[in-house]
């Protein structure tokens, strides 16, 4: 029998019953742990914009601008450590 | 009268809300702030992340807070599992993982868990009671926990005392550009010269 996306029932029902345990176990997701970073920074900057401004009708597009001046200073610092083990 | 920012003594000494708009004085557009301390609203704050900003009626920016500090922390007990709030591993990361409440009652749990108190596994049992997790997870998930606190911090600090002039600011008043004085200079000769005749 086809269940969900092409999946069979039976490796569908043992996918969850024998893997992964919400919040008593860590997600698998070791190999793309770095894009783990970018809701944090969105994260981040949706709750500072929103304590800092008085008004909230443009918090859509300032919590954009830092969360994208932010990733864009992370790549800047992870180029400039890079060149620094590179290099020196 | 209020002028400028202020400190609570100095609101304590002055009619509250002011009205005026003269010489730098502050008029209010929102008098449903309360020039006080709001203690009750900072502990609400840290129990339930947004709480505090409900109380003090600022709904929408209450809602918001809830949602993205929740979802920090939320996120990284989910991406990082139980084991990422452990007092003894990182003291240092769990100050600011219990500026969010239920950190510690998480904190607790885990340590129930896996405590010297904790209830040994039965024979049959075949799945363990949790599994730590290592590496970068492990940092993912504390660092989303540990921020979320962090910026729960700043929140409480903000309902703690809410400075009425600032958050309450109605727009300042933009300078007359030339066309606006070369206008007002002209309705004012006109209406000079109507007077006279």
């Amino acid at each position: 029998m086809i269940g969900f996306f092409g999946l069979s029932l039976a490796a569908l029902s043992s996918t969850l019953t024998l893997g992964f345990r919400p919040f008593m176990e860590p997600i698998p997701l070791d190999k793309y742990w770095i894009l783990l970073l970018i809701p944090l920074v969105a994260g981040i900057s949706v709750v500072y914009k929103t304590i800092k401004m008085s008004n909230l009708k443009r918090l859509p597009y300032e919590a954009t601008v830092m969360a994208l001046q932010i990733i864009a200073f992370m790549i800047m610092a992870a180029f400039a450590l890079w060149m620094i083990t590179e290099l020196v | 009268m209020l002028i400028g920012r202020v400190g609570a003594e100095t609101f304590a000494q002055t009619s509250y809300p002011p009205q005026t708009d003269h010489s730098g004085v502050v008029e209010l557009a929102d008098t449903n702030v309360s020039p006080r301390w709001h203690v009750a609203g900072a502990i609400a704050a840290w129990l339930v992340p947004g709480l505090g900003h409900w109380l003090l009626g600022q709904r929408q920016r209450a809602i918001i807070l809830f949602l993205s500090i929740n979802f920090l922390w939320l996120g990284g007990f989910f991406i990082g599992g139980v084991s990422i709030f452990d007092r003894k591993a990182h003291p240092i990361w769990y100050v600011g993982q219990m500026l969010i409440a239920p950190s510690i009652l998480v904190e607790k749990w885990h340590t129930s868990l896996e405590g010297p108190n904790a209830a040994p596994p039965r024979p049959d049992a075949d799945v363990i009671p949790f599994k730590p997790s290592y590496g970068h997870i492990h940092e993912q998930g504390v660092l989303y926990t540990a921020l979320a606190g962090m910026l729960n911090l700043l929140a409480i600090l903000d309902v703690l005392y809410q400075d009425p002039t600032v958050r309450s600011r109605k727009p300042a008043p933009v300078a007359p550009g030339p066309k606006e004085l070369a206008a007002a200079a002209t309705t004012e000769t006109t209406e000079t010269s109507g007077g006279t005749a």
